[in-house]
């Protein structure tokens, strides 16, 4: 036998096969399988590498754009002169002052504090601090006085947004109980007259 | 809008020698015949000249037969005619056409040319053969079937197939070394 023989066996294959590539919608059908199953696993490294570089720009977007609590606004609280209030108290005062504004909406900041509890403030007068502590709270020579103090505000809270660095809330609604001031130089109060006003020491 | 008779239909136009059979194989696989005419000959008016030939050889044919698979049976007369008038041509050296390639590919499949043994007739390879292409996948199928029936050329079946002419030629190649093997192991040394 001769390949002219084999040819002549082949033309008398079964008709499904010579139907089965002559159908062109099967053929259609067929190849588009084949290119799919083919580009199954380019596609799933293409959306992979999405996904990955997806989530980098959103850690990176909500580390770099994301606001710390950073806030510098000057809170003021007066005393009454016929009481004698002390400066922990007018610390407290301020301190809520402080966490209620946290509680507002602002577009100042990424974020805003739905609720708070524990609050504590402790203070700290300037005149008695080391001259080692001092520098570590940055403290110029004018804030030195009888009538200044350092304040450390403790808190527990739970925000909605994004927080620099701590990012989205975290889940089951665990309380956050550090102010991520940025760095740890806390607050100034100060006393002129009968106002006390607090402000972060943050810049 | 000219309606396309189901093959049925067709046969039983055949079946009642109503000539409109003719116009309507026509109408239907024209184009079907002319490309497997073409593939072996190469040559508008041998192609015609096949392609009327297997017309009137389907006329002569049903009945009394009645084709489970119209398309097929046609196809199969459309090739012969054309694979013997590519014979007479040959015999004229008048050859061309996508035959003397086909038949140095399956070359490949053939043992040794002494072995003329009149015991594995022709039945009994196509009987291997479709065996043969059961194991195959519908991708190697399709390419083969395209290839060694059709006589399609490599780069027709790279476009059939949405892949390249080298992928399309290491399949054959390797379709025909499995062929070999299964043909060999029947103790078949065509």
């Amino acid at each position: 036998m001769n390949s002219q023989m084999l040819l002549e066996a082949i033309g008398n294959i079964s008709d499904n096969y010579i139907t089965e590539a002559a159908d062109l919608t099967f053929n259609k059908n067929v190849f588009i399988v084949c290119r799919r199953k083919k580009l199954i696993r380019p596609l799933l490294i293409a959306a992979l590498i999405t996904v990955l570089l997806c989530s980098a720009g959103f850690v990176i977007y909500t580390y770099i754009y994301n606001s710390a609590i950073g806030n510098t606004i000057t809170y003021y609280y007066t005393v009454d002169s016929a009481t004698t209030s002390s400066p922990e108290e007018a610390a407290y005062e301020l301190a809520v002052l402080y966490m209620n504004d946290l509680m507002t909406e602002s577009e100042e900041r990424t974020f805003r504090i739905t609720e708070y509890k524990d609050l504590g403030v402790e203070v700290i007068h300037t005149t008695e601090m080391s001259a080692e502590l001092s520098d570590i709270y940055f403290l110029l020579e004018d804030e030195i006085s009888e009538n200044a103090w350092i304040v450390k505000i403790s808190v527990s809270y739970r925000f909605e947004g994004t927080i620099s660095p701590i990012g989205s809330p975290p889940p089951n609604g665990i309380w956050i109980d550090e102010l991520y001031q940025a760095s740890p130089i806390d607050f100034l109060m100060t006393k002129h007259s009968d106002t006390y006003s607090l402000q972060s020491r943050y810049r | 809008m000219s309606l396309v008779l189901e093959d049925e239909r067709i046969i039983e136009l055949y079946w009642n020698r109503n000539e409109d059979a003719i116009s309507e194989t026509a109408k239907k696989y024209g184009s079907y015949c002319n490309e497997i005419a073409w593939n072996i000959l190469h040559c508008k008016e041998d192609v015609e000249e096949c392609v009327n030939d297997a017309y009137f050889h389907t006329w002569e044919a049903i009945p009394p037969q009645w084709p489970k698979i119209f398309i097929a049976f046609l196809g199969k007369i459309a090739r012969n005619q054309s694979l013997d008038k590519y014979k007479y041509l040959t015999r004229e050296k008048r050859g061309h056409g996508s035959v003397p390639l086909v038949l140095d590919e399956l070359e490949d499949c053939i043992t040794s040319d002494i072995n003329i043994e009149k015991e594995y007739e022709i039945t009994v390879i196509t009987d291997l053969i479709n065996e043969f292409l059961t194991t195959l996948n519908e991708v190697e199928r399709f390419i083969f079937v395209r290839r060694y029936w059709y006589l399609d050329t490599i780069s027709i079946i790279a476009s059939r197939s949405l892949k390249s002419e080298n992928n399309v030629k290491s399949i054959l190649f390797r379709i025909r070394k499995k062929l070999k093997a299964t043909l060999n192991k029947e103790g078949v040394h065509i």
